[in-house]
């Protein structure tokens, strides 16, 4: 089970709505490489996983991202506060917002909402955490993109945190493939899938 | 711009959230190296000392973590995380 903490991983404090800036950012929400698709890829993911210690990086990582998922709310949600019509249809937010006013819902910056169909949970050791070490680093990617877009300040600050967050995550499924392989058959790797297959 | 109060409490906050990040990152680690004498010594220490913080700011600003037994119902209050705008300004 999981128990809430009432406070954000890392402070989020955005002085300056930019319904702009939202729609870009809530990719990180609902999109490809989002922070949804990340927690829901682990969480499933490590249900069918032989080996204890890779369970919990798993368990734990996947924990982790429902805290990025509430930080990246907060951010959605500070910056479009207050916003005047005039604002909303020059920003270009005015097709989030004919659905969705400015609540908060997974969707990829380019309008497709949020679908499990944007990750894997394949039952094969190798390639979930092949799957995993590749999702860690496109979500880097996207943060990296939406660091060139975007210059305010308050705004970079917790972006740059989770950027880092998905660097150390890559780490740790680097551990994760290493632990796996340990246990499995050097000579060949691909022989049998101890997800599945009975030895 | 904001009275004692709401920075205070931020302070407070602040502090807890790097007690529990430095737990947290911790715990990542130790998924994958649970033999490191030095990264269970870390834990240890930040787990203290995120208790302490969370215990001080529990008292002063309303629970985090779902509460003990209590006479009074602050679970609800707000703000919650989110919510800057409506902190106690």
């Amino acid at each position: 089970m999981w128990q809430y903490e009432k406070k954000l991983q890392y402070p989020v404090n955005i002085k300056n709505p930019n319904p702009k800036y939202a729609n870009i950012i809530v990719s990180q929400l609902g999109g490809p490489d989002g922070e949804i698709g990340a927690s829901l890829r682990y969480l499933t993911q490590r249900i069918a996983m032989p080996y204890d210690k890779v369970v919990g990086i798993l368990t734990d990582v996947g924990t982790e991202e429902l805290a990025h998922f509430e930080m990246i709310s907060a951010i959605l949600y500070q910056l479009t506060r207050n916003l005047s019509y005039d604002e909303i249809k020059k920003s270009g937010f005015d097709t989030y917002f004919v659905d969705h006013t400015t609540g908060v819902y997974p969707v990829a910056a380019s309008g497709f909402p949020y679908s499990a169909s944007q990750f894997q949970s394949k039952g094969d050791v190798l390639a979930d955490l092949n799957e995993d070490l590749a999702a860690e680093q496109k979500a880097r990617t996207t943060y990296d993109n939406i660091l060139r877009l975007v210059d305010d300040p308050d705004v970079c600050d917790a972006i740059k945190f989770l950027r880092a967050r998905e660097v150390v995550h890559y780490q740790r499924f680097c551990d994760a493939l290493r632990i796996a392989q340990d246990h499995m058959d050097s000579r060949n790797f691909y022989g049998y899938n101890p997800a599945f297959d009975k030895k | 711009m904001f009275s004692d109060n709401r920075r205070n409490r931020e302070k407070m906050l602040r502090q807890l959230q790097i007690y529990s990040f430095m737990v947290y990152d911790t715990l990542l680690y130790l998924d994958a190296y649970p033999d490191s004498k030095e990264a269970i010594a870390s834990y240890n220490k930040y787990k203290s000392l995120e208790a302490k913080a969370k215990y001080e700011y529990e008292s002063k600003y309303g629970p985090i973590c779902m509460p003990e037994a209590t006479d009074s119902w602050a679970w609800t209050n707000g703000p919650w995380p989110w919510q800057n705008d409506k902190e106690v300004k």
